[in-house]
Formats: structure tokens, C-alpha cells, sequence
């Protein structure tokens, strides 16, 4: 944090300082009553087709009691480690690339280039993997041409597809996420480690990976916690077949059922705040420097 | 060159994963201008016959005129309240700063699925739902936390003693703030007000729960996605994306120019 301010002259204004707060009071406001709100419908009935205030438990057990749902957590879960992992892996490289081998002039407009799809629309980005996937696109078209396939290639609406989808998302986050850390690490410790004769992959394995690894940790984490609150691109490519949590609550919103979707929405909540606060413990107790100052003293 | 094989390998990797992050957008956008009814490969006619038909349909000018109102309200909002953050944070700190941080970043850490049901719910009972400013409120709760970080990161390089000097001249703490802090931040609000602006213009499912009849533009192409293919998705999507293309490239800049080294006052 910043030092004391040192004030000579009168504190800041009432006025002023009642101020300070209005961020904070804007987000209870509008976020956390209605998360709270939201909360306390899990444990609401609805009667006669009206939603009523009632303390029962009977959501939470039926959560517990449908197979169905049961399914929707670990195929939520399934697929958001799929996810959170492979793009890891994809990304590891990427962030190698953009922090050792590319001029540092070229790394800005690199790293402008991987961020741009990502604050592009994320419905219309969904949108444009349809046009490759479906059975008429250009993915099929193309296997079609060299004679791959005959009929429709049915890649569409499946899991494969979300994967694809997702991938592109969540691939620029982990490979900035792990160039960050990658990039606090001394290069001569790379020239040392050479002029003592380490092979390249020696050097990678003792030296670069013990620097990405907190890296890869966080981006791990903050992939799996968008992967597992997503629906948008479950809904638009992986289409409804295979039961997802987010499905699930949309689902019971759409028929309005709110109880029950309040009670799956915490599931996802707890679930998702739990990975929030172990990515915070990460930040803190794994900063890269500590990693960096134990490969330091290792020789 | 040899020596270097692994660079090669890697360079290689990271244009292939470059084209593969580009390639909803490109087919995209190769595909609006394709003339036919149906989508096939490879494209036989060019015209910009779709670009017309999506600009004389009312459905997606209205979700471009929502869209376009629900952003210009939000980016001075978020980038305000996330102002009054940076500025509590770094100069007034509240004695559990991490929980401060936590409260306030809540909004952009929970799954957007489950605000936005939370948010309809709540939002029906205080009568804002569908309306432009439930929109509003849900967006600005959204994208704050995102300006905080930016207006946070560049308050950390500004000077204390040109504040304290204003204090000891005469300066009260809001001419302080007007007058010494806010021309030092100028680049870091612009950043914030345009990342807030990209924010709000492709946010959907926040936008999907709260608005009721009220439709931003990523609405209104959703819900086109459920009825029978329209090709001029094509054209409005290309449109929206090149649009928010600009303004990333924009913040970028700032954001480039701000963060590495402080403003001009050293």
C-alpha cells in the first residue's frame, strides 16, 4: 500500500468523504442483495404457482435425490477440467514463445493480437465457431473436398464442440496469465545454467517450468471458474445434449421453477467461490519470486 | 538456424494459435459477404447484400441503439465509482483492504449465469426490471471492478508530495482531487471509461436476464439464433466485432502508454 498521506490542513470534507464509499454502496445495492436474495429463494416454495417465502429444505434434497442433476455437476465438472487443463497445455507454450523467443517490440502487438478476440462478443465469437462446425460449414466442406468424410460430420451440438469453443477463450487468459510469471524470471539464470552445459530441456525443466508453474496454477483455477460458469457456449455449441449445471438452472428458470434453479445456483456458487478462494491463497502464498529464489540456491 | 530449431518450433506454434483464436472471426466475416441463402463452402458470389438487409431490419437497429445507450451511460458510471475505489484504496485505505477488494470485485468473480438470475430476481421486486437502466445497473456492477484495476494501477505511480504540496498550498481535498489528481490519471480514466464501454457492448447474459423487452444488440442476436438461420447474423456480427475491435485497440494504447511508466509528471 501506499504511505500515510501526510494532511497539514483540515481532513477531507464530509461531503468528500462520504463519498468514498460509493462504489461499495452501489455494488451492495445492485449485487450483493440480489445475491443474497437469490440465496434465500433456494430455500422458498413455489405454491400455487406463486413463489413464497417459506424455510424448506426440500429443494436441496431433491438436488440430492435426481440422478439427473447429479450428472449435470460432474459433467459441468468433466468438462471444465477438459477445459481448464488443455488450455493450460496449449497455452504453456505460447507464453514460452511470447517471453523467450519473440523481440520484445513484436511481444506488445502479440499480446494485442491474443487479447483482441477475447473482448470481442462472446455470443457472436460462439456464433462464428457454428459456421465451421455445422454440416454445412466450412470444416465439413473441407473434409468433404480431400474426401474424408461422406455424410454430415455431426460436430456440431456435442462436447468436442464446446471444447473448441471454449478453448478459444480461455487460451489468450492462461497464455498471458502464465507470460506474466514466466516473464519475472532472471535471463541470466538461463545463460548460467547454459554455460554449465545444461541441455536445453534441462534448462526448460529446472529452470523456465519452476517459474510458469505458479502461473499455470492461477490460469488453471481462473479457467476452470469461466469453463464451469459458462453457459453461452454450451448452449450454442455444445446444444443441449449433454446435461451441463448452467443448463440445468436455465432450464429450470425457463419453466420457472425458481426454488429449484436457486438451489442449483448455489451449488454452482459454492463450487465457483471455492475455486475464487483457492486461487487467492495461490496469489498470495506462491508469488514466482519465492519459487525463483529456491532454484537460485539449488546449484 | 539450426541452433535455434526450438524458437522455430515455437514461433510456428504461436501463428498457428493465433489463426486458430482468429478463425470465428474471420469465417465470419467471409461468410457476410456471401450472397446466397444457404451457407456453403467454398463462397461462389461476393456482395453486400447482407450488410443491407441487417442494417433495414428494425430488430437489430433498435438492439444497436439500445446497446449503443446502455454503454455510454455505463462507461462514465463504472469508470467513476471504480475512480472512488482506486482513490480510497490508495490514498484512505479501509483497515481490511483485501475484504474491501473482495466486496467490491465480487460481481466479476461470480459465474455471470447466477447474477444474472439473482439480479432478475431482485430487480423485479424493486420494479427495474426491463428497463435501460436495470441493464445499466447490472453492467456498471459488472465492469467497475474491471476500471478499478486499471485506475488502481496507474494511482500507484503517481507522485504523493504534488498532492500533499496542493494540501499545504491551500488546495481542499476535492480541488486536490480535480485539479492534481485527475489531469495526472487522464489516460488511465480514458482506458477504463473504453474498456467499460467494450465491456457493457458484449456483454450478454446479464444483459439476456435483466432487460426483458428491452434488447441490446448481443440479445437480439442470440435470440436470432434460436429461429431459422438469418445470413444476416453474418453481417451485424462483423459489424459489432470490428467495432469493438477499434475500441480494444484504443484502450490498449492507453493502457500500453499508462501502466509500464507513469504519466508525464515524474
Amino acid at each position: 500500500m501506499q504511505r500515510e498521506v501526510a494532511f497539514h490542513l483540515p481532513r477531507t470534507g464530509r461531503v468528500l468523504s462520504s463519498c468514498n464509499y460509493l462504489h461499495l454502496l452501489w455494488q451492495v445495492l445492485f449485487y450483493a442483495f440480489p445475491l443474497g436474495l437469490l440465496i434465500a429463494i433456494a430455500f422458498w416454495v413455489v405454491d400455487n404457482y406463486q413463489l413464497t417465502p417459506a424455510f424448506t429444505l426440500n429443494n436441496y434434497s431433491e438436488l440430492l435425490a435426481k440422478p439427473r442433476y447429479r450428472l449435470a455437476v460432474v459433467n459441468s465438472l468433466r468438462l471444465s477440467f477438459l477445459a481448464a487443463s488443455m488450455a493450460v497445455a496449449f497455452a504453456l507454450p505460447i507464453a514460452q514463445a511470447l517471453a523467450v523467443h519473440v523481440m520484445p517490440k513484436l511481444r506488445w502487438y502479440l499480446f494485442t493480437a491474443l487479447l483482441l478476440p477475447f473482448f470481442s462478443s462472446y455470443v457472436v465469437r460462439m456464433f462464428g465457431w457454428q459456421i465451421w462446425l455445422n454440416d454445412q460449414g466450412i470444416l465439413s466442406g473441407f473434409m468433404r473436398q480431400i474426401g474424408e468424410i461422406k455424410g454430415p460430420m455431426g460436430i456440431l451440438f456435442t462436447e468436442t464442440a464446446a471444447l473448441v469453443g471454449l478453448l478459444s477463450v480461455l487460451i489468450p487468459i492462461a497464455s498471458v496469465v502464465i507470460y506474466l510469471s514466466l516473464s519475472r524470471l532472471n535471463h541470466t539464470l538461463i545463460f548460467a545454467a547454459h554455460n554449465l552445459g545444461a541441455l536445453r530441456w534441462q534448462t526448460f525443466w529446472y529452470i523456465q517450468l519452476p517459474f510458469a508453474l505458479p502461473g499455470m496454477l492461477v490460469s488453471f483455477l481462473f479457467c476452470f471458474l469461466l469453463a464451469f460458469g459458462d453457459f453461452v457456449c454450451a448452449s450454442i455449441l455444445g446444444g443441449n445434449k449433454v446435461y451441463y449445471l448452467s443448463i440445468a438452472i436455465q432450464d429450470r428458470v425457463k419453466i420457472n421453477d425458481w426454488p429449484m434453479a436457486a438451489a442449483l445456483g448455489t451449488v454452482l456458487l459454492g463450487i465457483s467461490l471455492t475455486i475464487v478462494a483457492s486461487l487467492f491463497t495461490v496469489f498470495v502464498r506462491l508469488p514466482a519470486t519465492k519459487t525463483g529464489k529456491q532454484v537460485e540456491r539449488q546449484p | 538456424m539450426m541452433r535455434d530449431l526450438p524458437g522455430t518450433i515455437l514461433k510456428l506454434y504461436l501463428a498457428i494459435a493465433l489463426i486458430y483464436l482468429f478463425a470465428p472471426v474471420a469465417s465470419l466475416a467471409l461468410m457476410s459477404f456471401h450472397e446466397g441463402k444457404i451457407q456453403s463452402f467454398p463462397i461462389e458470389s461476393f456482395s453486400l447484400k447482407w450488410y443491407r438487409e441487417a442494417w433495414e431490419n428494425s430488430a437489430f437497429r433498435d438492439g444497436l441503439w439500445t446497446s449503443i445507450r446502455v454503454a455510454l451511460l455505463v462507461a462514465p458510471l463504472s469508470t467513476v465509482l471504480g475512480f472512488v475505489s482506486a482513490h480510497l484504496l490508495s490514498r484512505h485505505p479501509p483497515r481490511r483492504p483485501l475484504i474491501y477488494v473482495a466486496l467490491v470485485s465480487l460481481p466479476a468473480f461470480v459465474p455471470l449465469l447466477l447474477s444474472g438470475m439473482a439480479m432478475l430476481m431482485y430487480y423485479s421486486e424493486i420494479q427495474l426490471f426491463g428497463s435501460l437502466w436495470a441493464i445499466v445497473a447490472a453492467h456498471v456492477c459488472y465492469s467497475s471492478p474491471f476500471a478499478l484495476v486499471i485506475l488502481y494501477l496507474s494511482y500507484q505511480s503517481l507522485n504523493v508530495e504534488l498532492e500533499e504540496a496542493a494540501r499545504n498550498l491551500g488546495a481542499g481535498a476535492g480541488r486536490v482531487i480535480f485539479m492534481v489528481v485527475l489531469p495526472q490519471l487522464w489516460r488511465a480514466l480514458v482506458a477504463a471509461g473504453a474498456i467499460s464501454f467494450l465491456i457493457s457492448w458484449d456483454e450478454f447474459i446479464l444483459a439476456w436476464f435483466v432487460g426483458g423487452f428491452t434488447k441490446t444488440l448481443p440479445t437480439v442476436i442470440y435470440g436470432t439464433l434460436g429461429t431459422s438461420f438469418n445470413p444476416s447474423l453474418n453481417a451485424v456480427g462483423t459489424v459489432a466485432i470490428l467495432f469493438s475491435a477499434t475500441l480494444f485497440l484504443v484502450a490498449a494504447v492507453l493502457v500500453q502508454r499508462v501502466l509500464p511508466r507513469g504519466p508525464d509528471v515524474s
